[in-house]
């Protein structure tokens, strides 16, 4: 090969790893956080190409799904945990699957999504609700993955719905939110919220909040979907609010923890985080916990935001903390280690779960 | 820096033409291409124009004869070949020049569709910290439907008489159409390494564009097909397409000026 042809070679070279590098689209590059379920002894984690279950007493791995890693398979979302044994987890390559929760042994898949599965699943009775990228809202028979019923919304659907009595609430990405006739699949009331809705609404005495893209924190009546309040916020409002002791607590993407009065909407108190909030927070007693992309965990009073002590990892946090009986789980991205579960009271770290290559 | 000076402001623009034009990304694609083509219309003019300087002064006598002369002696040929440059007023690197200010401009339009286009929770979050606080919120997500495509992902075709295989469109026209822009606005070189040179961009350059294009978000693709046919229209307009050039097929040999 002569001068030229390699110097030729070596520009092609160049541009390629320059635009792969400005693309960040290949598989190995997680495209989202991990989701964290758990029931009484384990912590199941959903991220990039494998759902982990972890013995919540030891930080070890009792099985992972699937054995061998398939790079065009890969998990994000919150698993659904069953009273029946089952573990239920949706996929970027359009499935989702039921696990036997003991072993990580497939039960049933389903195939008839379009596009990616973003949200996790749901279980109402003996049905496993599936959002899908492909605006469908998916019910199948819980025990063989059969489709009983498919909602059609007007665009993608990236959080799983939450089910109360008959009704289920559906956030979609296209800025509306849906109240579904649980049997039937049938719209009873829409709403849009005037921004991007990205996570799972909360319910709470009667009113649906839920957080969106440029317009901040919105309650809805659940009876019919009109606006109680809305409270505007600086940054977008990603992960949903978690409420207790009659307040709402949530964060943006501009590093705001705030906690609102859920009657009426009106702020009892703000503070300025060390980064964006994408997840929601998690209340332990008579305190919250938010975690931030910049790696901190902060445990504030509930009560007026005060700090009772933070942390910060080597990491980024992007995730729902999960308290599993006096384990506080916090799932990192950026490091070896997934999995850190905390002292609630303290910070301290009691076990780190890293992953077997 | 590269945020604030490229990324954002593209990435900005891109969602203000894609509002202008009633939520269709597809045509914000096209005109923010244009746009970005007459931005960068200067550094192209530049660079066709020392371009064609070099290559007519490698059709001259004295250029060839010195070639002859020093055959034998690459190193040689090579002082030669830079004094006699020197001599003429041509600086070679005149017309790499232009082309290392556009790469930039190319790398940021490329990281502003990638990021507009955000299909997944972490590709929008991180397009959350390039917004600017009075760009609407309410675009958000893009309508990322234009014709038959989803611009976030990955073109394909399904006929209704094929509906198990998807006929990669968009990925057959990026390559058809960066070799032609590469055959047309390249005209032939007296000098054998600047033709090899060539030669071997015909051949790669639509490999390459093709495989980002059948792997990557159909809206790169798109923005690949526009800005290939603009720089055919562009240099015909400035009456420099050599439409003879498109027929030749040889690698590494070089058309003997007349």
């Amino acid at each position: 090969m002569s001068r030229s042809q390699r110097r030729s070679l070596l520009l092609l070279v160049v541009v390629a790893l320059a635009l792969a590098g400005c693309a960040g689209g290949s598989a190995t590059v997680a495209s989202s956080w991990p989701g964290v379920a758990v029931d009484e002894t384990t912590a199941y984690v959903a991220y990039n190409q494998a759902v982990h279950a972890v013995d919540l007493a030891t930080g070890t791995e009792r099985w992972r799904f699937p054995a061998q890693a398939d790079g065009k398979v890969v998990f994000y979302a919150r698993p659904a945990v069953g009273a029946d044994g089952k573990i239920y987890v949706t996929s970027y390559n359009h499935k989702a699957f039921a696990l036997d929760a003991a072993t990580g042994q497939q039960a049933w898949v389903f195939e008839q999504s379009k596009d990616r599965l973003i949200g996790g699943a749901a279980i109402d009775g003996d049905v496993v609700l599936i959002p899908s990228g492909d605006n469908s809202l998916y019910a199948v028979e819980r025990s063989t993955g059969q489709l009983r019923w498919a909602f059609k919304a007007t665009s993608a659907l990236w959080s799983s719905p939450v089910v109360q009595g008959e009704r289920l609430y559906q956030a979609a990405l296209g800025h509306v939110l849906y109240a579904v006739d649980a049997q039937s699949g049938e719209a009873i009331w829409q709403t849009n919220l005037g921004g991007a809705l990205a996570d799972t609404p909360a319910l709470l005495d009667g009113l649906v909040l839920a957080g969106s893209f440029g317009s901040g924190l919105t309650a809805l009546h659940a009876a019919d979907g009109s606006v109680a309040w809305n409270y505007p916020t600086v940054g977008w409002v990603w992960g949903n609010p978690v409420a207790g002791d009659g307040l709402a607590y949530f964060g943006d993407l501009k590093n705001t923890a705030y906690a609102l009065h859920i009657e009426d909407g009106s702020q009892a108190w703000k503070i300025a985080l060390d980064g964006p909030i994408t997840s929601t927070p998690a209340i332990v007693g008579d305190r919250v916990v938010f975690v931030t992309e910049a790696g901190t965990i902060y445990m504030l009073r509930a009560a007026d935001g005060g700090v009772v002590w933070k942390v910060t990892l080597e990491a980024k946090l992007y995730s729902d903390p999960v308290l599993a009986g006096d384990v506080l789980l916090i799932a990192a991205t950026g490091g070896d280690t997934l999995v850190y579960a905390m002292n609630p009271d303290s910070g301290a770290i009691r076990w780190q779960f890293v992953p077997a290559k | 820096m590269w945020n604030t000076i490229i990324l954002d402001p593209m990435i900005n623009s891109l969602l203000w033409i894609y509002q202008i034009l009633g939520s269709n990304f597809g045509l914000a694609i096209i005109l923010f291409t244009i746009l970005i083509r007459l931005v960068t219309f200067p550094f192209t003019y530049q660079q066709q124009k020392s371009t064609q300087k070099m290559q007519e002064f490698q059709k001259s006598k004295q250029y060839l004869d010195m070639q002859k002369k020093y055959k034998d002696d690459k190193q040689k040929q090579q002082e030669e070949q830079l004094k006699l440059y020197r001599q003429a007023g041509i600086n070679p690197l005149s017309g790499c020049l232009p082309t290392l200010i556009q790469l930039p401009v190319i790398f940021g339009l490329y990281g502003a569709l990638i990021r507009a286009l955000a299909a997944t929770p972490m590709p929008l979050f991180e397009l959350s910290k390039h917004i600017y606080p009075f760009t609407k919120s309410v675009l958000i997500p893009l309508n990322s439907h234009f014709l038959w495509m989803n611009l976030a992902q990955p073109e394909r075709l399904y006929l209704p008489f094929l509906p198990n295989i998807g006929i990669p469109i968009l990925t057959i026209l990026v390559v058809i159409s960066t070799w032609l822009q590469t055959k047309m606005t390249t005209p032939p070189s007296g000098d054998a390494q600047s033709g090899q040179m060539s030669s071997i961009m015909a051949i790669y350059m639509p490999l390459l564009l093709g495989y980002f294009s059948y792997t990557f978000a159909s809206g790169l693709a798109l923005y690949f097909v526009v800005s290939n046919m603009l720089a055919v229209l562009q240099f015909a307009a400035m009456g420099k397409v050599d439409w003879r050039n498109v027929l030749t097929f040889s690698l590494g040999q070089p058309r003997r000026g007349k």
